[in-house]
C-alpha cells in the first residue's frame, strides 16, 4: 500500500492541505515538515485513526474521540474530513470520508429517480430503545404469567378466600391483556424502525456510501466513506484490508486526540502523567497498528528473544537439530544497533528460565541495566524490532528523531528502508540532517504553497 | 579567480575556513573538503532543504559512506571549485598550526576530495604531492586505488575524471535498470554500452580532450593496446578495441580508461533522460533521485571488505582516522 495524495479541507489546525507522495520515488520516505502548531502530528493521526479504526467496532470509539469536535457548518449537508488516494499494488483507490447530516439524504433523494420513504440517519439509534422497551414489558409480563400461575383455588379455602384470589387473577387478566397489547405496539414500532434502517442502508448501498459510525453524535452526523467505483461491500472490505497496513508511531508524552479527552486532560495535570501512560496502553491493546518509542520498547526486543528462541526450539523439535540460528541472529542484529562497544543479552528467570527481559554488558562484560542505556539507543532497538514485522504498509512516524544525534537522524531514513523495505514511510520531523538522506522532493511542507503569480 | 580581485578570494576563503571552523557538528569528526556550491547560510531546516533546487554536491559523497557507518561519520563541505578547496584546505591548515580554542577542527581529521579534471592543478607548494595528477599517480595503479599508499594522501583526486563519471560506471546497469523511472539515453532504453560507444565517438571532437591529450594519455598507459600517437589514433583503437573484447574484465579496463579522460557532464546531464511522459518529474528533481540510488550502491558496495571501488576505498581509508 502506497499512500499517493491526501487531502483536509479543514480539521482542527488544518487548512486545505493536498499532499502528493509520489509513487516511484526511492526511498519511499517523506519528511513531513511545517512550523510548530503546524498540524504535522493532527495529520498523521487523523489518516491513522480514519484508516486504522473506520472497520474494527471495538476501534470505534477512537475514531469518535477523534471526531467529536468536528461540525457541519450551519446550513450545510456534509464536511469532507479527508479525501486520500491509495495504491494498492495495482491500481489508485481513490477514497473520500465525509460527515452528513439528514439534508444530505434529502439533497441525494431529489437527485435520484428511486421514491423512498422516510429515511434519516436518527433510525439506527431508535432501534435500541425499543428493543429495551420490548425486553422489559417481556418481563413483566412473563412476570405477571407466573404470578397467575401460581394463583390457585383449593377446596379447604374459605369463599372469602376464594373470591380474593380469584380478583387478583382477574386484575392480573387485565394487567397482561395491557402488557400483551403494548408489546406487539412496540414489536410493530421496531419493525418499522428496522425497514426505515433497511431503507436507509439500502439508500446509501445504492449511492455506494459506506456507513462507518454508530457513535452518539452519529445520530446527527454519522462518517461515511466512498471509494470512487467501489461498491459498499467492495469499499467495506478494502477498508479492513488497509486497516491492517497502516501503522502510527509516536512519542509516549503526546496528546492523541483519539483519547478521550479526560484521558487526554491526565497528561497536562500534576501527578496524574503516570495515568496518562495506563490509557494509553490500554489503547495500545485495542489498537495493534500504534506504538510508542519508550522505555518498554525493551519489551518489544525482550520478545524478539523469545520468539527467536522457539524458532530455534521447533526447528529442533522438527529436524532434530539445534543451531540456535536465530537466537544467534537476533543477538548480532541487536548489537549492531547499540553504540559501540556494547552488547545485549536475553534476561533469564533463574527459576525456570523464561526470558523476562533483556541485559546490556560493556564489552568487558560490565552489567548495564537498560536504564543505563542511552533513551537514543532504546528508542533505535525499539524502531527496529516493531518495523521489521511490517511489510506493504503505510508507516506514519511522528517525531521520529527526538533523542537522536545528527548521525542517527540521517541514519534513520537508511535503517527504515533497511529493516522494512516494502514500506512507506511518512515522517512528522523538524530535522534538516534526516533530510539530507533524501533529496528536496522527498520533503513536504504542511502549509499550502502560495498561488503561483499570473 | 578572474573576476575577482586577489584580496577579494581571500576573504572568501577566510570566511569558509572561519564557517567550518565554527560547525559545531564537525567536533571529533573527520572532515572533508569537496567541489560544490557554497550552500548558503542559515537553510538549515526541513522547508529549506525542500525549497533547495537541487540536492547539494556535497550530499552525494555522504549518501557512499558505507551504510555500518553510522556513528562519527566524516562530515562534508562544498567549497565551490577545485581551486577554492584546495586553498581552503591549506588555509586551515595554517590557521591550525597551533591548537586554537575557537575551532571544532582537528586537523589530524581534515581531508579533501576533488575532481581530477584534465587540467592539472597544482597544489600547495609545501604539500607531499605538487600537483593533482600526481596525486593520481601515486594513489592510482591502472583502474585501482593503491591501497599502501592510500591512507598518506590527505588531498583525494577522484580516480575518474570528475565525480560524475562514477554515475556511469558498468557495474551501475542494475541500478539503472531497476529504476523506478524509465531511462532513456538518445531515445532509446538506456544502456551503459550506448553512452561509452558515444563517448568514443565523441573523442575527436572534443577540445578539451585534445588540448591535453599528454596527461590524458599518461594516465591511461596500463592500457597497452591503446594508440596515443593521435587524437584520432586513439579514438579510432578505442572504438576498435572496445568493440572486440569479449572478456569483461578486458572491456571494464577500457571504460574505465575512458572515465578517466572523456569529459562525461554534458552525457549525465543532457542526456540521461526519463521516458518522455507528461507525469515525469522536472529533469534535476529526477537526477537527485538517480544520485542518491547510485549513492546507495556504493554505501553497500563498501560493506564489501574485497570491494576495488574507488569511492567504497576511500571511506575505507578515512575509517581509520575515527
Ligand atoms: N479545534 C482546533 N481548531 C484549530 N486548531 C486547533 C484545534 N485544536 C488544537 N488546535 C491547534 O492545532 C495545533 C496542533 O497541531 P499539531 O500538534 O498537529 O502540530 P505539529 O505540527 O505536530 O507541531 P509540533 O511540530 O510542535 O509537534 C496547535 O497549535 C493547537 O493549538
Ligand atoms: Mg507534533
Amino acid at each position: 500500500m502506497h499512500l499517493l495524495r491526501v487531502q483536509v479541507p479543514e480539521f482542527r489546525a488544518l487548512k486545505n492541505v493536498d499532499i502528493e507522495f509520489e509513487k516511484d520515488f526511492i526511498p519511499k520516505v517523506f519528511p513531513l515538515g511545517s512550523q510548530n502548531g503546524g498540524g504535522k502530528s493532527t495529520l498523521l493521526q487523523l489518516i491513522f485513526v480514519l484508516l486504522h479504526c473506520s472497520s474494527h467496532p471495538d476501534r470505534l470509539p477512537f475514531l469518535n474521540n477523534l471526531l467529536a469536535q468536528v461540525s457541519i457548518p450551519e446550513g450545510e449537508s456534509h464536511k469532507v474530513l479527508a479525501k486520500m488516494d491509495i495504491w494498492d499494488g495495482e491500481k489508485v483507490v481513490s477514497m473520500e470520508f465525509l460527515c452528513c447530516n439528514d439534508t444530505f439524504l434529502e439533497s441525494l433523494k431529489s437527485n435520484g429517480t428511486a421514491t423512498i420513504g422516510d429515511i434519516s440517519f436518527a433510525s439506527p439509534f431508535r432501534e435500541k430503545p425499543l428493543t429495551e422497551k420490548q425486553s422489559q414489558t417481556s418481563g413483566k409480563i412473563s412476570q405477571s404469567t407466573n404470578e397467575m400461575n401460581n394463583l390457585k383455588v383449593i377446596t379447604e379455602m374459605t369463599e372469602v378466600q376464594k373470591s380474593d384470589i380469584m380478583g387478583k387473577k382477574t386484575l392480573l387478566e387485565e394487567q397482561l391483556k395491557l402488557l400483551n397489547a403494548e408489546l406487539e405496539v412496540t414489536k410493530q414500532e421496531i419493525s418499522v424502525v428496522r425497514s426505515m434502517v433497511e431503507s436507509l442502508m439500502e439508500f446509501l448501498r445504492v449511492e455506494k456510501l459506506h456507513y462507518i459510525t454508530g457513535s452518539s453524535n452519529a445520530e446527527k452526523q454519522p462518517l461515511l466513506c466512498r471509494i470512487v467505483g467501489m461498491e459498499v461491500s467492495e469499499t467495506k472490505s478494502f477498508l479492513s484490508k488497509l486497516a491492517d497496513k497502516i501503522f502510527l508511531a509516536a512519542p509516549s508524552t503526546q496528546v492523541y486526540l483519539f483519547l478521550s479527552p479526560d484521558n487526554r486532560k491526565l497528561l497536562f495535570k500534576a501527578g496524574t502523567v503516570d495515568n496518562y501512560g495506563t490509557a494509553l496502553k490500554e489503547s495500545k491493546t485495542k489498537l495493534p497498528g500504534f506504538f510508542t518509542y519508550n522505555i518498554t520498547s525493551t519489551e518489544v526486543i525482550t520478545k524478539s528473544f523469545i520468539v527467536a528462541r522457539d524458532q530455534d526450539f521447533a526447528e529442533r523439535v522438527n529436524t532434530g537439530r539445534y543451531s540456535g540460528d536465530h537466537y544467534q541472529q537476533v543477538l548480532n542484529e541487536m548489537k549492531q544497533l547499540l553504540a559501540t562497544g556494547k552488547k545485549i543479552l536475553p534476561q533469564l528467570n533463574p527459576k525456570d528460565n523464561t526470558v523476562e527481559g533483556v541485559r546490556f554488558t560493556t564489552e568487558d562484560g560490565t552489567e548495564l541495566y537498560p536504564e543505563n542505556l542511552s533513551h537514543g539507543e532504546l528508542k533505535r532497538l525499539g524502531i527496529c524490532v516493531w518495523s521489521r514485522k511490517i511489510e506493504n504498509a503505510i508507516v506514519l512516524m511522528d517525531e521520529v528523531e527526538n533523542a537522536f544525534h545528527p548521525d542517527w537522524q540521517y541514519q534513520i531514513v537508511l535503517d527504515l528502508t533497511e529493516w522494512g523495505p516494502t514500506n512507506q514511510y511518512i515522517l512528522a520531523t523538524h530535522s534538516y540532517e534526516l533530510c539530507r538522506a533524501l533529496t528536496p522532493a522527498h520533503v513536504k511542507d504542511l502549509e499550502p504553497k502560495l498561488l503561483p503569480v499570473r | 579567480m578572474s573576476f575577482q580581485s586577489k584580496k577579494e578570494h581571500e576573504q572568501l576563503i577566510e570566511q569558509q575556513c572561519q564557517a567550518i571552523m565554527k560547525s559545531t557538528h564537525i567536533r571529533n569528526k573527520i572532515v572533508v573538503l569537496c567541489e560544490g556550491d557554497i550552500p548558503t547560510p542559515g537553510l538549515r531546516t526541513v522547508i529549506g532543504y525542500q525549497q533547495l533546487q537541487k540536492r547539494p554536491d556535497a550530499d552525494f559523497y555522504t549518501a557512499c559512506i558505507p551504510s555500518s557507518w553510522t556513528q562519527k561519520k566524516p562530515e562534508f563541505f562544498s567549497c565551490g571549485g577545485r581551486g577554492n578547496v584546495l586553498d581552503t584546505y591549506f588555509k586551515l591548515l595554517e590557521l591550525h598550526r597551533e591548537p586554537r580554542s575557537d575551532s571544532y577542527l582537528d586537523r589530524n581529521r581534515l581531508f579533501a576530495i576533488v575532481d581530477l579534471d584534465l587540467q592539472v592543478q597544482p597544489t600547495g607548494k609545501d604539500y607531499l604531492f605538487p600537483n593533482t595528477e600526481a596525486i593520481f599517480k601515486s594513489l592510482y595503479q591502472g583502474t585501482k586505488v593503491n591501497q599502501q599508499k592510500a591512507s598518506q594522501h590527505r588531498i583525494w583526486v577522484t580516480g575518474l575524471i570528475y565525480k560524475e563519471a562514477y554515475f556511469l560506471i558498468p557495474e551501475l546497469q542494475p541500478v539503472f535498470d531497476d529504476y523506478s523511472v524509465p531511462l532513456t539515453f538518445n531515445s532509446q532504453p538506456l544502456q551503459l554500452e550506448n553512452i561509452y560507444l558515444a563517448l568514443g565517438n565523441d573523442m575527436d571532437s572534443d577540445t578539451n580532450l585534445m588540448d591535453n591529450l599528454t596527461t590524458a594519455c599518461e594516465r591511461i598507459s596500463y592500457c597497452t593496446e591503446l594508440d596515443c600517437s593521435s587524437i584520432n589514433q586513439l579514438k579510432s583503437s578505442w572504438l576498435t578495441q572496445f568493440q572486440s573484447v569479449t572478456d569483461k574484465e578486458q572491456k571494464d579496463e577500457l571504460v574505465y580508461a575512458l572515465l578517466m579522460i572523456k569529459p562525461v557532464k554534458k552525457y549525465w546531464e543532457e542526456q540521461t533522460q526519463p521516458e518522455p511522459n507528461p507525469f515525469n518529474p522536472p529533469l534535476e528533481r529526477l537526477r537527485d533521485r538517480l544520485t542518491l540510488a547510485i549513492g546507495h550502491f556504493y554505501s553497500t558496495e563498501g560493506e564489501k571488505s574485497d570491494t576495488e571501488h574507488h569511492i567504497p576505498i576511500f571511506f575505507k581509508t578515512l575509517h581509520q582516522f575515527v
